[in-house]
């Protein structure tokens, strides 16, 4: 479902890049349905329609997160199955492509299931709270019993809404 | 308050408690194919027509699937914007 071409084209060029989203979660063995590929960056280059200039598929959607917004932007290429690229906002998202690891399968970095933890606690949705749980559900088996006091330590840095979302996922 | 008898008066653990395998979970592979699978079926987008009206498509499925992972949440309109976008053919 990744499309290979969209990661050689990221890393030829040097952004940093982890995959995030319903595919992400696939690497730390929570597998779900998924409507498309979903990649994390922070370098706001790639919402400028020229840094696109050399590439050769079909051109993508760009949108633009304003000061309001959780998100810097999303560079969509629609074609089934859907890649985006999200320009990420903020600590979960800067954690969660620093602490990104490379995963059998996968032809590119998969953010962490810290990290993957963070960024939906930022989203906030029933959806988000039940994939939180299954991540933690998985920690032994993972050998990473650790995982929920990682989460605990990183969520100061989160927004006050992520931070009261934690509170009520955690206490499952 | 003493509450009413035969309600839950704490969390329920059910859910954490069913989320915990007792089976070795999917290595990232099966779990990447798996995926892939349930994305190549599309019987959770077929499942979803039946809240639309006759004639729904897939597309038309997948708009309210995204919609509805919107409204839940923290709202981002460049997110929408994409969304909503006329020209979509992401199904």
């Amino acid at each position: 479902m990744l499309n290979r071409a969209l990661v050689a084209f990221l890393e030829h060029r040097r952004i940093s890049h982890c995959l995030i989203g319903g595919l992400a979660l696939a690497a730390w063995g929570v597998a779900r349905y998924t409507a498309g590929a979903d990649l994390l960056v922070m370098d706001p280059s790639v919402l400028e329609s020229a840094w696109w200039s050399d590439w050769e598929g079909t051109s993508p959607r760009i949108t633009r997160g304003d000061a309001e917004d959780p998100l810097g932007g999303v560079v969509r290429f629609p074609e089934p199955p859907r890649q985006d690229l999200i320009l990420g906002r903020g600590a979960a998202a800067r954690i969660a492509l620093e602490t990104s690891e490379r995963r059998e399968a996968f032809p590119c970095p998969v953010a962490s299931p810290v990290g993957l933890m963070l960024l939906k606690l930022e989203a906030g949705s029933p959806q988000d709270a039940a994939d939180i749980l299954a991540l933690l559900g998985n920690a032994a088996s993972l050998d990473r019993p650790l995982m929920k006091a990682e989460v605990e330590t990183r969520v100061p840095e989160l927004t006050r809404e992520a931070r009261v979302f934690w509170t009520k996922v955690s206490a499952f | 308050m003493p509450g009413l008898p035969g309600l839950v008066q704490t969390p329920s653990r059910a859910y954490p408690d069913a989320m915990r395998r007792l089976d070795p979970i999917p290595t990232p592979a099966e779990a990447l194919a798996l995926c892939e699978r349930l994305y190549r079926d599309g019987e959770g987008l077929r499942l979803m027509r039946h809240l639309l009206p006759e004639g729904a498509t897939d597309a038309d499925a997948l708009r309210l699937r995204n919609r509805l992972k919107r409204a839940q949440r923290r709202p981002s309109r460049c997110m929408a914007e994409q969304d909503e976008a006329p020209d979509r053919t992401d199904i």
